[in-house]
């Protein structure tokens, strides 16, 4: 239940750097709810809604990795996708829980995205390392872009290899 | 930056055509959406070089990947272990809330008093914040931040009291 501060005494504290949740009174379970009902929003397609939840969280509880885990999963989904967001967004879920598999996922997609390879593979590896059995769908949706992305490169180099014989052959 | 820009979107275009087809087949799809990513990235006029070295890497993490796996997904994932991680909320989240979303008491509101609810008002909060960091050198970029906090909050409150509002409907 939230509790009732004075503008004074909420004042003092925020400044102070206690989080919100903490002055108002939300529980760290109230919060998961918030998490799941942002999750269950981001099911459904309604990414605005999600989005609000999540940063919600981040506001309520700046430590808590839910928040910066889900905006930058819903900026990530964005058509088109709002990489500088995410990718900020992801960074701090990292540091907050680096032992999350989706969390390192996503963020090498994010850099993947940006063109940014080399700096995407530590993260995909580690999401991959951390999921040996193949049972997080974040992680496996990973394994499914390296795989379909890995195939397309290998066309278009066959496709340019082709190309450059018959220049070759041309001339 | 350019180089990452060009490299970037072809990547792109070439993620969002595997997700549309995260139905497991990725080896058989070449003729259909892949197809179409392989026509992007040519168009990218790429060099021989650069592909060369990008699937050398691609060829390395999708052995560290195991194999592909079907049914990722065709949204990226929050977090890991979501039903473990969140608890019984996961199952009941506006059970969970109910003193915020029933009670009508968001800790946070829109300004005047509080809405009659004695919880903190933000006008008020935010001009004795102002008056606790006076003479701070980053005083702006605090109170922008306090600001932007209490937007948030607002809004996901709001948000909250909506859904609680729509649930009760859909019971009655």
């Amino acid at each position: 239940m939230a509790q009732q501060v004075t503008p004074e005494e909420a004042a003092k504290r925020l400044v102070a750097g206690e989080q919100p949740a903490s002055i108002f009174g939300v529980t760290d379970e109230q919060i998961r709810a918030i998490v799941a009902l942002g999750y269950n929003q981001y099911q459904q397609g309604r990414l605005k809604d999600a989005e609000t939840a999540f940063r919600g969280v981040i506001a309520l509880d700046k430590t808590s990795y839910f928040g910066y885990a889900g905006l930058g999963a819903v900026a990530l989904a964005k058509k088109p996708a709002d990489l500088e967001t995410a990718y900020k967004a992801l960074s701090n879920a990292a540091d907050l829980k680096p032992d999350d598999p989706t969390i390192q996922a996503n963020l090498g997609e994010v850099l993947m995205r940006q063109g940014k390879v080399e700096q995407a593979r530590p993260h995909l590896e580690k999401a991959f390392q951390l999921d040996p059995n193949h049972k997080e769908p974040g992680v496996n949706r990973a394994r499914a872009i390296v795989s379909g992305l890995n195939t397309i490169v290998q066309e278009v180099e066959k496709r340019l290899q082709e190309q450059g014989q018959l220049r070759a052959k041309a001339s | 930056m350019d180089a990452f820009k060009g490299i970037g979107n072809a990547i792109s275009q070439g993620i969002d055509a595997v997700q549309d087809l995260a139905k497991g087949d990725i080896g058989g799809a070449l003729s259909s959406g892949l197809g179409a990513a392989v026509n992007g990235f040519m168009a990218t006029n790429p060099e021989l070089s650069l592909v060369t070295s990008l699937g050398g890497m691609l060829g390395g993490l999708a052995g560290a990947a195991g194999g592909a796996a079907g049914g990722g997904g065709a949204l990226p994932g929050i977090f890991g272990n979501i039903a473990n991680t969140l608890g019984s909320v996961f199952q009941n989240p506006l059970g969970a809330l109910g003193g915020i979303i029933s009670g009508g008491k968001p800790p946070v509101g829109g300004g005047g008093g509080g809405g009659g609810t004695g919880l903190p008002d933000v006008n008020s909060t935010l001009n004795n914040i102002q008056q606790q960091l006076a003479g701070s050198l980053d005083l702006q970029e605090k109170m922008t931040q306090f600001q932007i906090q209490f937007q948030e909050l607002s809004s996901l409150f709001k948000m909250l009291k909506d859904c609680g509002e729509t649930a009760a409907r859909n019971i009655a």
